[in-house]
């Protein structure tokens, strides 16, 4: 995993020195789920944040990465209720592959990243139970892209990004389904 | 030594320039001679014989030969096991005491289902001036040596015995059972297992003679040793077949024994109706406690137990004890022993008494009630008595046992009871009419030196029950990251409290630490009668304990659950 971030940072690098190539940066959000049901059943979906930057490689190949943040939930956890709260966010470096002419450009795309993840419960009798650790991530979707103008465009993305933590006995997976629509500028 | 008082010169008595050796106007002995109970036949001979064990040396003849009582209500079978009223099964070895394992397994059973206690049987057999006898080891209970915890004194590799360690219950009743008349006199063992848990009942005892196929037991040869059961149900349909040899008819208690689980069904087994020893010979017993936390001074004479009675060869008699109040704790209730099925009782309390003088002083309190049972009987007086520190007061009683010529029960010397008696001037007296009192201990000559009237006296407050049904649950309170395990423990209101119950304490050791090492973790209110102790790891062991406190702030016996 580590040695695919190193290949896409170095493309990424390598590209950028290219004059030929163009950079394009965009904001999204939407609705994202949460893969793992308890977690789900305790916290629910919500809504995140997505700016990106990428670079074109090719006409149909771009590079770039992406930062998520928002999922920031509180909840009553547990047989007491407890509050707690959910923090997610990371970043993903992302090869997206798709059409680079037309009003309406499609495209898929794929990615690893690091993801934070913060769990802390507020419990009267005892000190609080607080997680803060890190896990690789991955994701994979598809999306079009609608350009108003020549520059100025629309998004519209669905992705899956997996992201499994350890638990105290067994993996739970923090990713999920987004649902993204932004706004972005080609240079 | 006789000393005459009358209610005409009890007023003057305070002034305590009569002592107990300015005896009364002359001529007034006591014109009736009080005789003593003759000893049981089946001590006597087992004394003879040199028997290891002994039965009771009371005359248990006023409760012999009664009309059978018929109670046509009861079950035709039963099984406390089924009420959650039987604790886990014991076993005596290498010690052979089955007496107090038998009287344990009942008083355990009697507290159940609202408390689950298991006491020490090894520091009843050290505290016991005669383990084998009943009364013996009722007297260490009535005197408040026991019971203690059998954790702080083990069956096996306890510590020698500690006359100090307090009783964590005070027994305060003990209900004796008139023996089996023939094969079918059951219905008052019945009636008192259902009513009040299991009865301790002693047999002839074989191993030998077990069937093991149907864990039953039947004989008619006296066999040489004498043990200790607890009667916990019965099965009128147990078959005759069953036993070996087989019994005349159907028909069987189910007794729990004291010889471990491997003993029997599971430390069970079933006595035919038709044995020829079983409450035959001695009296079944049923021991009751109440908290230790209310009656808090025991003044007594009397710390053996009662081994023999005295009479004027009537039903009725006088005794009365005098003690010097300790504390200023209010005098609460009496306490004696009778032997008569039914009787009529008469208690008077007189406070500011005069040295000797039974009925001298203030006329403090006077009840009169009705007994229906044989036994050790505690009367709560209709109001508190109050005492100042070193206040001489008496408790003077008539006694009307039915069927009973020897009504005054005494702490006397017998014959194979290696224990200390002792008794002082001035401590007990007897009259056959409340007129003419005589000082127990010169009471002809030097017969009755070491004896004392078996008659106690009771300071404190109503008791405190302890929370019931204490449970204990692990669960885990799943945190998806985190696992925390949660001790739940739950309790039921005591029905038998009379004060209000204004808070809860909670009290916890780690498992297996020694029980001075409880400290105190939580007070509670009482709309929620349950705590979670949270916090706690997959390797957390504790044991709780929890009380009750009234208003007024008195705190119970703590309940706790016992493994």
């Amino acid at each position: 995993m580590k040695k695919t971030a190193l290949s896409i940072v170095i493309l990424l690098a390598w590209a950028g020195l290219s004059p030929a190539q163009t950079w394009e940066a965009a904001v999204a959000g939407g609705y994202r789920t949460l893969k793992d049901s308890a977690l789900r059943e305790i916290y629910g979906n919500g809504f995140v944040v997505a700016p990106s930057l990428s670079l074109a490689m090719s006409k149909t190949l771009r590079v770039g990465a992406e930062y998520e943040f928002g999922y920031s939930k509180n909840a009553a956890i547990g047989m007491f209720e407890d509050p707690s709260t959910l923090k997610v966010r990371g970043g993903h470096l992302f090869v997206q592959y798709g059409e680079r002419s037309g009003r309406f450009r499609p495209f898929i795309k794929t990615g690893v990243g690091i993801f934070a993840y913060q769990f802390d419960v507020r419990t009267p009798s005892q000190p609080t139970v607080n997680v803060s650790e890190t896990d690789v991530s991955f994701f994979i979707g598809g999306g079009v892209r609608a350009f108003f103008t020549k520059r100025l465009f629309g998004t519209a993305e669905l992705k899956y990004v997996a992201l499994w933590v350890g638990s105290y006995d067994d993996k739970v997976d923090l990713g999920g389904i987004r649902l993204l629509l932004g706004v972005g500028y080609d240079f | 030594m006789r000393v005459r008082i009358s209610a005409a010169i009890a007023g003057f008595a305070v002034i305590g320039s009569l002592g107990f050796s300015a005896a009364g106007p002359a001529g007034s002995a006591d014109p009736l001679r009080a005789v003593l109970s003759p000893l049981n036949p089946a001590f006597v001979r087992a004394l003879e014989r040199g028997d290891v064990r002994h039965p009771s040396p009371q005359d248990i003849t006023p409760l012999q030969g009664l009309l059978p009582f018929v109670d046509p209500t009861l079950p035709s079978a039963y099984d406390l096991r089924d009420e959650y009223r039987v604790t886990g099964i014991r076993g005596q070895f290498p010690v052979v005491t089955c007496t107090i394992f038998g009287l344990f397994a009942s008083l355990e059973s009697t507290l159940k289902p609202y408390e689950t206690c298991d006491f020490s049987e090894r520091h009843l057999d050290g505290g016991s001036e005669e383990s084998d006898a009943l009364e013996a080891n009722v007297g260490a209970m009535a005197r408040w040596s026991d019971p203690v915890l059998e954790d702080d004194d083990p069956w096996e590799g306890g510590t020698p015995y500690d006359p100090a360690r307090p009783a964590v219950k005070h027994v305060q009743k003990v209900v004796f059972l008139p023996p089996r008349a023939d094969a079918l006199d059951n219905d008052r063992i019945k009636r008192a297992v259902m009513d009040r848990g299991g009865v301790a009942v002693e047999m002839r005892f074989s191993r030998s003679l077990l069937n093991d196929t149907y864990d039953s037991y039947y004989t008619t040869v006296e066999t040489p040793d004498v043990h200790a059961v607890a009667v916990i149900g019965w099965d009128d349909l147990f078959a005759k077949e069953k036993f070996t040899p087989r019994a005349p008819g159907d028909g069987a208690f189910i007794c729990k024994n004291s010889l471990g689980g491997n003993f029997g069904a599971a430390g069970y087994f079933y006595v035919s109706y038709y044995d020829a020893f079983f409450g035959r010979f001695s009296l079944p017993a049923v021991v009751l406690a109440e908290p230790a936390s209310g009656l808090i001074e025991n003044y007594q004479y009397d710390p053996v137990g009662c081994t023999a009675r005295l009479g004027f060869s009537s039903e009725t008699a006088w005794f009365a004890n005098q003690f010097v109040a300790v504390s200023n704790d209010p005098l609460a209730a009496v306490s004696f022993y009778s032997y008569g099925e039914a009787g009529e009782y008469e208690v008077f309390v007189y406070t500011g008494a005069a040295p000797g003088l039974p009925q001298s002083g203030t006329l403090a309190a006077q009840f009169a009630g009705t007994l229906t049972e044989a036994g050790y009987h505690t009367l709560r007086l209709p109001e508190p008595v109050p005492l100042a520190v070193n206040e001489r007061f008496s408790v003077v009683v008539r006694l009307r046992s039915q069927g009973n010529n020897y009504p005054i029960p005494i702490e006397h010397p017998v014959p194979g009871f290696d224990a200390d008696f002792n008794a002082l001037p001035g401590q007990s007296f007897i009259s056959s009419d409340g007129q003419i009192w005589s000082d127990l201990v010169t009471y002809e000559g030097p017969t009755y030196a070491r004896s004392n009237v078996c008659l106690k006296a009771f300071a404190g407050y109503a008791p405190v029950y302890p929370p019931a049904y204490l449970r204990v649950e692990r669960l885990v309170n799943d945190l998806i990251f985190y696992k925390e395990y949660v001790d739940r423990l739950s309790w039921a209101v005591h029905p038998s409290n009379t004060e209000p119950i204004a808070a809860y304490r909670i009290y916890r050791k780690e498992k297996g630490a020694p029980n001075d090492s409880y400290v105190f973790l939580a007070e509670t209110g009482t709309t929620d009668l349950s705590y979670y102790v949270r916090g706690l790891t997959a390797t957390s062991a504790y044991a709780y304990r929890v009380t009750a406190v009234t208003a007024s702030g008195r705190e119970s016996d703590p309940s706790e659950v016992v493994d």
